[in-house]
């Protein structure tokens, strides 16, 4: 026989999550209905969006003006009414965050960059032995194995702000100033119309040791003939309206040339000289970032 | 009696055979890399001073997917041509394709030192490239055969 009782508080018990869910919705529709009334009265003078149509592109809709504080500032000149016929001077210095969008073009004094680490986050094209007479249209530039691109492609996938140039050390004992600068512009000019937003840098040609230059190396070179291809380099940044870093200043010894405990070779030079350069450059800029 | 031995013997020659190569046919041998290397540095008697290389460096001249783990150390402006590399390859295969990495390169930087720094080039000519297991070792330096002793002997 069953248990009538049993049977109600079950039917009973079934009921109550039924009714207190209908309550439960009733509850929040009204709140919902006031707040979209409410909010249908704030905006009963705005136009409604007007609803897009299959084929039809979607109107940006007027939106309002962001308020003046948050609008991005134009642009500040780099350098106003500046004299490019002389050497950068030295100014505010930057943090070392300044070269992440920089990239350093050059040959294996270069290399030392990326090869000492003195700027891990920065981008450095450059390689040993090129030369101003065969950087512009050689494949010189290794991107992997058996893959070799030209240096100015090399530059455009960095797509830099800031280009910094060193070279004219390589085959300058071979060429003559005039004509290292010649080859110089040409590249320059390559680089300005290929990157014509980039700030660009040509640092002057560093000295040598020159008597263990002359041991290790082929051809005749002075640190006279780097002082007066260094002169006729400052006079194509002034013609060319870009800046020129006399980073020499911070290498030479008392005689002009390079210390003879900074080299093995006569041209490159130990770490301790990366840094002094990277400081040269911090507190040589265009523009604090 | 004489089936039993004959047998026994059998089996153990197949084990002593089997035991003398691992799985993959090369010789089990397992180094630390970072170890060998300086070993090898200390013993190459490079003029220059070498610095470990960064990946941004290494991979313009090698395939980095080749190794299961690798080490290169070069002067860090290139005005010598010295260099001490270890990389173990990840198959058997990979080992081959090391060597033919290492190749290139020996030939690559003959060519660029000899307008470059001619003096240099006698080093890229004594280049060693050498395996131990599935290990590759290169060496340039004028006197290399040390190091590559330290290599040969290495995880063995």
């Amino acid at each position: 026989m069953s248990n009538p009782r049993v049977k109600r508080s079950k039917n009973f018990s079934g009921a109550v999550p039924l009714v207190v869910c209908i309550a439960v919705m009733a509850v929040m529709s009204a709140g919902i209905a006031g707040v979209w009334q409410k909010a249908e009265m704030k905006n009963a003078e705005e136009p409604p969006f007007e609803p897009v149509k299959a084929g039809q592109e979607s109107e940006t809709p007027d939106l309002p003006e962001p308020p003046e504080e948050i609008l991005p500032e134009p642009p500040a000149p780099i350098v106003t009414s500046y004299d490019f016929s002389k050497p950068m001077p030295e100014g505010e210095r930057v943090r070392t965050e300044y070269f992440n969008d920089a990239v350093f073009v050059g040959d294996s004094i270069t290399t030392g960059i990326e090869g000492y680490g003195v700027l891990p986050d920065s981008n450095v094209v450059a390689t040993i032995g090129v030369n101003l007479t065969n950087i512009i249209d050689e494949k010189a530039y290794e991107v992997g194995p058996g893959n070799k691109i030209t240096f100015l492609d090399a530059i455009d996938k960095v797509g830099p702000q800031k280009i910094y140039v060193m070279l004219g050390a390589n085959g300058l004992a071979f060429l003559t100033p005039e004509q290292t600068v010649s080859y110089y512009e040409k590249f320059v000019d390559a680089l300005i119309s290929r990157n014509p937003d980039a700030v660009i840098y040509v640092q002057s040609i560093l000295p040598i040791h020159e008597a263990k230059f002359a041991t290790k190396y082929q051809g005749e070179l002075t640190n006279a003939k780097i002082r007066e291809t260094n002169s006729l380099l400052l006079e194509m940044a002034a013609r060319k309206q870009i800046y020129y870093l006399d980073v020499a200043e911070v290498f030479k010894d008392s005689d002009g040339g390079l210390a003879g405990d900074a080299t093995a070779d006569g041209l490159h030079f130990n770490t301790a000289y990366y840094t002094k350069w990277i400081d040269y450059l911090k507190s040589h800029a265009a523009k604090a970032d | 009696m004489k089936k039993f031995r004959a047998a026994l013997t059998t089996f153990l020659i197949f084990v002593l055979v089997l035991s003398g190569c691992s799985g993959s046919g090369k010789p089990d041998v397992n180094m630390n890399i970072a170890d060998v290397a300086n070993d090898m540095l200390g013993a190459a008697g490079t003029e220059a001073e070498l610095v470990k290389a960064g990946d941004k460096i290494i991979e313009k001249y090698y395939d980095l997917s080749l190794a299961e783990e690798y080490i290169v150390y070069q002067e860090a402006t290139g005005a010598f041509a010295e260099e001490v590399a270890i990389f173990k390859a990840k198959t058997d295969e990979d080992v081959a394709k090391i060597k033919a990495l290492f190749e290139t390169r020996t030939s690559d930087q003959r060519t660029r030192y000899e307008s470059y720094v001619p003096s240099e080039v006698f080093k890229i000519n004594n280049a060693v490239i050498t395996v131990n297991g599935r290990y590759v070792a290169y060496v340039v330096s004028a006197q290399p055969d040390k190091a590559v002793e330290i290599f040969t002997k290495a995880g063995q």
